[in-house]
């Protein structure tokens, strides 16, 4: 039973000696569906732990093991799904791509979001 | 805070543009979790938790005696005991609480009800069998500052809720919740001599203290809560002063006392948002102190709980784990009938809950946990939950299996016995656990989720099969006419469950419906046979309105039928075991809100007014030998009127 409770704070104790920093990149997009998609392509990214996109800033706030990656290497795997992140450009293939409520270069898609927001409101 | 919300976080921000369904079947969490908003629990107007379960259709309502009108909640053919009950993630209503417990929290107390079915998660312990349901109250923080409410029914309960909270400062907030309720009129409606409901008076008390602190990510609770609970049962003329242990006029008074103290913190590096530590700790006593024309029991009860869970991710948040370990300890002071029998349980629980979360599709939680229990030994909890979503989630479907296990508090558990003739038959009731097996059962499912639109018409449906496997089981033999025994399993207990629903709303009308079959069967030393009092299958329909909302002011009005499947009766003294017939039970509510502010109900709780035949059998001389009332399988009380107000300030 020793072992047992030792092993447990081992296991306790093993997150708290990673490096962490937090960083913000600029991700283009419309609503929960891109987040998720977003979200999901920043924590594939080796080295990335946390990761959260907000529609409202088009911002994504992401704490990362600097020794293991980058922002310009996050910013290029969200690109290579469809959300423009900082300057890296998007495959137009992918951006078609998209389901039509996330295509945030089309300004009917942001209207559309909006819409719904008010109506969910009400 | 809610520890165990395996949804991710970024569902929170998700633009939600159709109005939240008031009982919502979750699509994201990998366990098959149903969630009851207050807005759903205004539905059931009255009073308390045992009864907040009458429009919901996943759950079984029942009536646990012919005397005391307590009612026992079921979940895929399991009785309360085997479902684990948690307030706010703390096990509740375990012990001396399992058979009264649930009518000792009035519903206006009730934030929100999960209803997880199936074997539920490691980390709140061992015990789920069929399923976890847990109760979040009301928050001081989000309290309104006065909250009053005023009931009262034909039949004479009545009660008053008086909720006041107030914030002291930025951080600090606190409520004081009090509930009173009592019934002094006395009815025999089915004429048989005894009163139909109990003489009750109860006082209920809960203080609440919530710290919270969004920038040092502290969330801290302190609740303190006591209780003092009298019902008077048995025949028309008893009056405990003068015939108490009476030999010719048979009555009972249970007397419950209960005192709790609870604790919780919560911690989060607001910068390191994914990692967090939580911290509850629990005291409970309780005591009933009863008799049952001249049988006894009195039990104290003692428990201490204390849990410490760590939650963080392996590489990123698609991994997350929860680690932490739990200490039990409860004392159980018994008298009953001659005997005197006393227990300690002390429990030492390690558990390890590893949850993958694909994103999109696909997600799972991998559970194990270790005790240490100084009458159960060293054993391992394995449980396992599984999801994936297909086409946009139209389609998702979830298995879920584990393990559980639990010591039956037999005597608390089974103490309508004491209201009838029934001798007592155990083997070594002196011995650890009166000479019982803890209980062990695996529990297996499968559920399938389809929505489905019709023109545009957004419809839920829903399969669930379950099955429950008991490798020990403590059988409980009603067999016999004029006995009870209690024995270890020998041979098969299982519980299969199969459940359809749909559900849709559209415009104003909310509309549900469900279908269930069950296959409930235990070995008995009589041989294999259907547990007794258990429906074969049953149908439930609702259908809800609410009329818009023009200057405040709205109509609210829903209707429930609830059909019960034929029931195996034991044999009696005239009588061989035999099937009932189905029946129906139809309950029906209007609500008119006036104003934000304040509203009024009224509602009918058996419309249809049926009453089950010769409820309590051996009526007319209760001290002959044939004397039994705890075969109850349909309301002893026929229609029920009752009206209330609500004011919110």
């Amino acid at each position: 039973m020793k072992k047992l409770i030792l092993l447990f704070v081992l296991l306790l104790s093993y997150p708290v000696f990673s490096q962490s920093k937090t960083v913000e990149i600029d991700v283009k997009g419309v609503c929960g569906m891109c987040k998720a998609r977003i979200e999901k392509a920043a924590l594939k990214t080796k080295g990335v732990k946390y990761a959260q996109w907000s529609p409202e800033t088009q911002k994504l706030s992401a704490i990362i093991d600097s020794k293991k990656t980058n922002i310009r290497t996050i910013a290029i795997n969200i690109s290579a799904v469809g959300h423009q992140a900082s300057e890296f450009p998007v495959d137009n293939d992918v951006y078609n791509s998209l389901p039509l409520c996330c295509q945030y270069r089309d300004s009917n898609a942001k209207k559309m979001h909006k819409m719904d927001m008010k109506k969910s409101k009400n | 805070m809610k520890q165990d919300s395996i949804i991710p976080q970024f569902l929170n921000e998700v633009t939600v543009s159709k109005k939240r369904q008031s009982i919502e079947k979750s699509i994201f969490s990998a366990s098959n979790t149903t969630t009851v908003s207050s807005d759903e629990l205004l539905k059931a107007a009255c009073c308390n938790l045992s009864e907040s379960f009458e429009t919901n259709p996943s759950i079984d309502v029942n009536y646990s005696d012919g005397l005391t009108g307590n009612k026992q909640i079921e979940l895929l053919g399991l009785k309360s005991p085997y479902i684990l009950f948690t307030m706010e993630n703390i096990p509740a209503f375990r012990g001396s609480n399992q058979n009264f417990g649930l009518s000792f929290v009035p519903g206006t107390w009730v934030e929100s009800i999960q209803i997880s079915k199936g074997s539920g998660t490691v980390t709140n312990g061992y015990e789920s069998i069929s399923g976890q349901i847990n109760t979040e109250l009301i928050k001081p923080q989000t309290a309104p500052s006065l909250f009053f409410n005023l009931f009262r029914s034909l039949n004479g309960r009545n009660e008053i809720n008086l909720q006041g909270s107030k914030k002291v400062n930025d951080n600090i907030s606190s409520s004081l919740f009090l509930h009173a309720n009592n019934r002094s009129q006395k009815n025999d409606k089915n004429k048989d001599g005894f009163i139909d409901f109990p003489i009750a008076k109860q006082i209920n008390l809960l203080n609440r203290w919530q710290y919270l602190n969004s920038k040092k990510g502290i969330v801290g609770f302190a609740s303190f809560r006591f209780l003092t609970d009298k019902k008077d049962i048995g025949q028309l003329n008893f009056s405990p002063n003068d015939n108490k242990f009476s030999e010719s006029i048979w009555g009972g008074e249970i007397d419950t006392e209960k005192f709790d103290f609870s604790i919780k913190t919560g911690y989060v590096n607001p910068k390191i948002p994914y990692r967090s530590f939580g911290f509850q700790s629990s005291i409970n006593y309780h005591s009933q102190d009863s008799y049952f024309g001249q049988n006894e029991y009195k039990i104290n009860y003692t428990s201490y709980f204390n849990h410490v869970v760590y939650q963080s991710i392996i590489g990123n948040t698609l991994n997350k784990f929860k680690a932490g370990l739990q200490y039990m300890y409860d004392s159980y002071d018994e008298q009953i009938l001659d005997y005197s029998i006393k227990r300690d349980e002390k429990n030492l629980g390690l558990f390890f809950e590893y949850s993958y979360d694909s994103f999109s599709n696909f997600n799972f939680i991998v559970g194990g946990r270790v005790d240490f229990h100084n009458l159960i030994g060293t054993f391992f909890t394995p449980r396992v939950h599984l999801r994936h979503a297909f086409f946009d989630n139209k389609t998702i479907i979830r298995l879920s299996a584990g393990e559980g296990r639990r010591i039956s508090s037999i005597f608390i558990e089974n103490q309508r016995f004491l209201m009838s003739k029934r001798s007592l038959i155990i083997e070594s009731i002196s011995s650890p656990l009166y000479g019982m097996k803890p209980e062990k059962a695996w529990n297996y499912g499968l559920s399938l989720v389809q929505k489905v639109y019709l023109s545009n018409q957004l419809i839920d449906l829903g399969v669930d099969f379950y099955r429950t496997e008991f490798s020990n089981r403590v059988v409980v033999d009603w067999e016999n006419p004029g006995e009870i025994s209690f024995y270890n399993l020998e041979g098969n207990s299982f519980s299969e469950n199969i459940y359809f629903s749909a559900s849709s709303s559209f415009k104003n009308i909310d509309l549900r419906f469900s279908y269930k079959m069950f296959d409930v069967q235990t070995e008995y030393k009589s041989g294999l046979k259907k547990v007794p009092l258990q429906p074969k299958n049953g149908w439930f329909a609702f259908i809800g309105y609410s009329s818009k909302i023009a200057n405040e002011k709205q109509w609210r009005g829903d209707f429930t039928l609830r059909n019960k499947g034929s029931q195996r009766l034991v044999k009696n003294f005239t009588e061989e075991s035999r099937y009932i017939q189905d029946f129906m039970l139809v309950n029906s509510q209007i609500t008119r809100q006036f104003s934000e502010k304040f509203s009024a109900y009224i509602g009918v709780e058996n419309i249809t007014d049926f009453k089950q035949k010769n409820a309590i059998l051996g009526a007319e001389n209760p001290f002959n030998y044939d004397f039994d009332s705890s075969q109850i399988y349909a309301p002893v009380f026929g229609r029920m009127i009752y009206a209330g107000l609500r004011l919110n300030l």
